[in-house]
């Protein structure tokens, strides 16, 4: 069985500090939802207090429909996965994924067979009798795994579960938690603070900064409609290019520094001569002139195989340009280049309050009840 | 895959271990020499007659005849007895509540570095001065512990002259001084467990009593093996609190091996006799080391594979 999750107003503070501002979110029942952000922005926070290990400051959380706020973690029908696995470590691996169901008195040979079969699932079978010190960084992350699956609750938790892997050994647990997924189908809520986690994994992304919910979407969303500065920095690699400019008409966004006039896919709403952020992802800076052209001088060219990542400098203001362009173009580093705009990933923030001016949050993106 | 990788570590800290030997050589020698030594020359007198204050050369060989009195003379054996219960009783007496203590008192409750210092107090008293102060507490006439129970309208009682009582003393002395010992040793170890371990049992359903007795005390198990094992030695030659208490008496109830050894070199002038019961006590405290050791190893560990 999977539960819906439902944070209504969800707070926390430690002394006078606020780490959690009041978070609405709503998590349908067997949905894949994913918590990014920078270290430090309250996601474990956020995750401890629906496991139940924090208490709440404000608010109420619901899951199945029941309010749980005040219930212990084990009533509350989760499963958490650590960062740091938090296996038991005088235990061996089956009396570890065991040692929940024991506490229930569940009957023997059906503990064994729901050991048996997390551990199938998870490849893990001929390490059952060994203890986690015997263990590689993987083969416990698999036991934490199952530990949390032999429960065969409502909803997992998962705080950074790839974190200490190595970089080969996490794209596969990636793969494995996607598919792990696909087949259990219970209510997930997974932090992270790898971007492409979330981007690969989520069903939809929740970008959290101290303590406040920038958005939510899914990943196709967050990466062509950030609704503010903050998330069209955080998602997409490289980082979207900022450019400080002026909105000059209501479709178009004069550069000043560089002397460049960029065109935008449509006319904005809001008062001509604003202050605004011009945004162009790397990808949407295409090489040769065009109808306006960005002059850049390159300092760096990386080759990554299939496109070239550039870095270098605006001419006439100095400000920092990445432009990722198809082939290989490593003999650019050192010389001048034009670059076009492609208006599909141009974006305008108000440089006041950061917020998205073309395309603006869908209704009930951002959800406040 | 992993397999592999761990058949190449072995092979590696195998080589490692080697090199690590080459280089601690020296001061194992050292250490050694300097153990031995003692031991040595003690289990020495154990084969000679020899008076204190005499010369060596007057010394008689005596052979085994030493160690054949021992085992054979019941007040050895007696008193062998009385260290086995004092120090059954006392030392699991302490192991308990210096674990209930560290128990109750880990955390961050306010004033917590107050009580902490407050509980280490006594076992920074030199022992003479401990068993000095618990004697005028138990003083039958002046004594503190008369004069409270007395408010409870108790008899006055003659700790010391008593020998139930006598034994319980000593017993009271050494857990008021060693229990401590046990909480610094506990408290020291539960602060090293990582507390997600904790919130994931938590998580599994276990409230604070499954969560200590099954997850938290068995994560210190090598730390209470050690304390254990320490506290045991202790109490095998234990003396000084006893020396100033009760001297062993009244009669012999509280005559431990130390005190016996004492009496026969000190007072029965058979230092030969002393030296064989030394080394059958040295006998006892290496026995329950081992015992212990083996029981809790964390370096032995290992076996999951
Ligand atoms: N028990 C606590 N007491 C005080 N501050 C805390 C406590 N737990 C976390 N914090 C603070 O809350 C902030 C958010 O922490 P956390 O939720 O762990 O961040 P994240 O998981 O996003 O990196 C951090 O600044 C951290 O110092
Ligand atoms: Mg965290």
């Amino acid at each position: 069985m999977s539960a819906g999750i439902e944070l209504i107003n969800v707070t926390k503070r430690f002394g006078n500090n606020t780490i959690v501002d009041g978070i609405n979110l709503t998590a349908a029942a067997g949905e894949f939802i994913v918590l990014v952000g920078a270290s430090g922005c309250g996601k474990s926070t956020t995750l401890r207090m629906i496991a139940g290990l924090e208490a709440v400051s404000d608010g109420r959380i619901l899951i199945g429909g029941r309010d749980v706020t005040t219930a212990r973690p084990d009533q509350r029908d989760i499963a958490m996965v650590f960062q740091s696995y938090a296996l038991y470590p005088h235990m061996s691996v089956a009396e570890n994924m065991s040692f929940a169901l024991t506490l229930t008195r569940a009957p023997k040979d059906e503990i064994a067979r729901r050991v048996g079969e997390a551990a199938r699932i998870l490849g893990i079978e001929n390490l059952l009798d060994r203890k986690p010190k015997a263990l590689s960084g993987g083969q416990r992350q698999r036991v934490a795994m199952g530990r949390a699956i032999v429960r065969e609750p409502s909803v997992f938790l998962f705080d950074e579960p790839l974190s200490n892997l190595d970089a080969k050994l996490r794209a596969q647990m990636r793969v494995e938690l996607a598919l792990l997924h696909k087949r259990l189908g219970k209510t997930t809520v997974y932090v992270t603070h790898d971007q492409v986690e979330a981007m690969t994994l989520a069903e939809r992304i929740v970008i959290l900064e101290r303590g406040v919910i920038q958005q939510i979407g899914t990943p196709t969303e967050v990466f062509n409609r950030p609704q503010n500065l903050f998330v069209a920095g955080f998602i997409g690699s490289p980082v979207m290019n900022m450019f400080k400019g002026v909105l000059a008409a209501p479709d178009r966004v004069d550069l000043p520094d560089a002397q460049v006039s960029v065109r935008l896919p449509a006319p904005l709403g809001a008062t001509v001569g604003k202050p605004v952020i011009l945004g162009i992802r790397p990808q949407g800076l295409l090489l040769g002139a065009g109808a306006e052209t960005l002059r850049m001088r390159v300092k760096v060219a990386e080759f990554l195989g299939t496109e070239t990542v550039l870095n270098g400098t605006l001419a006439g203001s100095g400000e920092p340009v990445t432009a990722a362009v198809g082939g290989e173009h490593g003999q650019l580093a050192d010389h001048e280049i034009d670059l076009s705009t492609n208006p599909a990933h141009v974006h305008v923030f108000d440089a006041e309050t950061g917020l998205n001016l073309i395309q603006p949050a869908k209704e009930g993106n951002n959800e406040t009840t | 895959m992993t397999d592999a990788g761990g058949a190449a570590m072995t092979i590696n800290s195998r080589s490692n271990s080697r090199t690590a030997w080459f280089f601690i050589l020296p001061a194992v020698i050292i250490m050694l020499a300097a153990c031995l030594y003692p031991v040595i020359s003690a289990a020495r007198l154990g084969f000679y007659d020899w008076s204190m204050g005499t010369p060596w050369s007057q010394a008689k060989w005596t052979g085994w005849t030493s160690f054949e009195i021992v085992f054979t003379d019941p007040a050895v054996w007696r008193s062998l007895w009385t260290t086995l219960k004092f120090a059954a009783v006392s030392v699991s007496a302490e192991m308990f509540l210096g674990i209930a203590l560290a128990l109750a008192l880990e955390g961050n409750i306010r004033g917590m570095a107050f009580f902490r210092t407050l509980f280490i107090l006594p076992m920074m008293v030199a022992p003479i001065a401990v068993g000095l102060t618990w004697r005028y507490l138990f003083d039958a006439q002046f004594g503190l512990i008369n004069a409270l129970l007395a408010v409870f309208d108790v008899a006055a009682k003659g700790w010391l002259a008593d020998e139930t009582l006598a034994f319980a003393a000593i017993i009271i002395a050494d857990i008021w001084q060693w229990t401590p010992f046990v909480f610094i040793m506990v408290i020291a170890g539960l602060s090293s467990v990582d507390s997600t371990v904790l919130e994931a049992a938590r998580i599994d359903g276990a409230r604070w009593w499954t969560v200590t007795r099954r997850v938290k005390l068995p994560m210190i198990a090598h730390v209470l093996a050690i304390t254990l094992v320490m506290r045991l030695i202790d109490a095998f030659r234990v003396l000084e609190v006893i020396y100033v208490l009760t001297f062993g008496g009244p009669g012999d109830s509280t005559e431990v091996l130390s005190m016996y050894i004492y009496k026969t070199a000190f007072i029965g002038q058979r230092l030969g006799s002393a030296s064989a019961i030394s080394v059958l006590l040295l006998a006892v405290v290496m026995f329950l080391t081992w015992l212990a050791l083996r029981m809790s190893n964390p370096l032995d560990d290992e076996n999951g594979q």
